[in-house]
């Protein structure tokens, strides 16, 4: 086992996952204490004022877009430690992986 | 009446039997939203997702010191199956509800036939130290304390296959652990336990990757998403910890009818 690259990608998720189920515990929480608020996707924009003024659908959707970018910190720490190794090979691929996600995060409704 | 307490109780309970039947929360997280509470088969899917991402990246960490997760190995599948999922989810959202209702169905069929079957017994494991080979690794086997070494065969017919398993991941919102699992052992000759930790690290990117697409035309509302990906975690994990010996034939029989039920319901729903 490569502990470095391991080690790594472990750092690197945890990076993601620890904030993303912390805000969507404490967005759950809020929505029980205030199910009044309105909900739906938020924009990014209001989604940080949103935090400032305690709404629940804010810290959700904080919670979640954590939650997805974690298995890219992830691939990016594993990044680190290829390139460190100077692994060619696990280089490539994890760019490839990278870069499809970088693609999807970019395709908007027409 | 707020749904955030029913999503909860229904993420739970699908997170724990997951966790006791040994498969991913997607398979009974979209029937349950759809079928109990009322959910649009697109936003159930994109809900799967992310419940599939939070309990991938959980699975992961607790793996992952340990040596289970063959990395590079996740990485070589993961370029085909990430491409697989983004067409996925490009095709789940351009796609009508009855016709997702359809192919979920199809998709609980596949799982009944693969659950319902006795497992077969694990594909044979090298213990001699292997040389060469990239995608070589090992890790220390807790149930008998012994170093496993493997060499990971037929990465080809693999990478097609992983095409389909993003694919299906990301038009339904399963993780496609169902698929990769035996993929990794049966045809790759990859432990079982190595294969189910690469297995979850895989399906995490893979999930990350349409979940993007999802949340975008706005079918991963956080008010559903979010306490269900929280919900099938909680569960996931009392699950995994309370039943870790239990997988008792009878409730796995009882689990393939209820799919199959459920299939059946999403037929008759999408037929009006």
């Amino acid at each position: 086992m490569n502990v470095r690259l391991h080690r790594y990608v472990r750092n690197g998720l945890l990076a993601g996952v620890a904030p993303a189920f912390a805000f969507l515990a404490a967005g759950i929480l809020l929505r029980l204490l205030r199910s009044e608020t309105p909900l739906g996707h938020m924009p990014l924009r209001e989604v940080f004022a949103g935090l400032l003024s305690a709404d629940p659908c804010a810290f959700l959707s904080i919670g979640m877009l954590f939650l997805y970018f974690a298995p890219g910190l992830g691939a990016i720490a594993a990044l680190v430690a290829f390139i460190l190794d100077r692994d060619k090979q696990g280089i490539l691929l994890t760019l490839a992986v990278l870069a499809i996600i970088a693609i999807s995060i970019n395709i908007r409704p027409q | 009446m707020d749904i955030t307490i029913p999503l909860l109780g229904l993420a739970i309970i699908a997170g724990a039997f997951g966790a006791i039947l040994g498969v991913g929360g997607g398979i009974i997280i979209v029937p349950g939203l759809t079928l109990i509470l009322g959910v649009p088969i697109h936003v159930a899917i994109g809900s799967s997702i992310t419940a599939v991402i939070a309990t991938s990246s959980a699975a992961t960490l607790s793996y992952i010191l340990r040596g289970y997760v063959n990395l590079r190995l996740g990485m070589l599948l993961e370029v085909p199956t990430v491409i697989g999922a983004v067409f996925g989810g490009l095709l789940a959202v351009a796609l009508r509800g009855e016709v997702l209702q359809f192919l979920f169905a199809g998709i609980l069929i596949y799982a009944s036939i693969v659950m319902a079957r006795p497992a077969a017994p694990g594909a044979a494991v090298e213990l001699e130290p292997e040389t060469g080979g990239w995608l070589t690794a090992t890790f220390r086997e807790p149930t008998t304390g012994g170093e496993v070494y493997y060499n990971p065969r037929r990465a080809g017919i693999s990478i097609i296959t992983s095409v389909a398993a993003g694919a299906a991941s990301g038009l339904l919102g399963v993780g496609g652990g169902i698929v990769k699992v035996p993929l990794m052992s049966a045809v790759m000759a990859v432990p079982v336990r190595a294969a189910m930790a690469t297995s979850s690290f895989m399906i995490g990117l893979t999930g990350a990757a349409s979940a993007f697409i999802y949340y975008s035309h706005g079918y991963a509302p956080p008010e559903i998403a979010g306490p269900t990906a929280i919900g099938v975690l909680i569960g996931a994990r009392a699950g995994s910890k309370i039943f870790r010996r239990l997988r008792p034939r009878a409730l796995m029989l009882l689990f393939v009818g209820l799919l199959l039920f459920s299939a059946v319901r999403m037929i008759l729903e999408a037929l009006g």
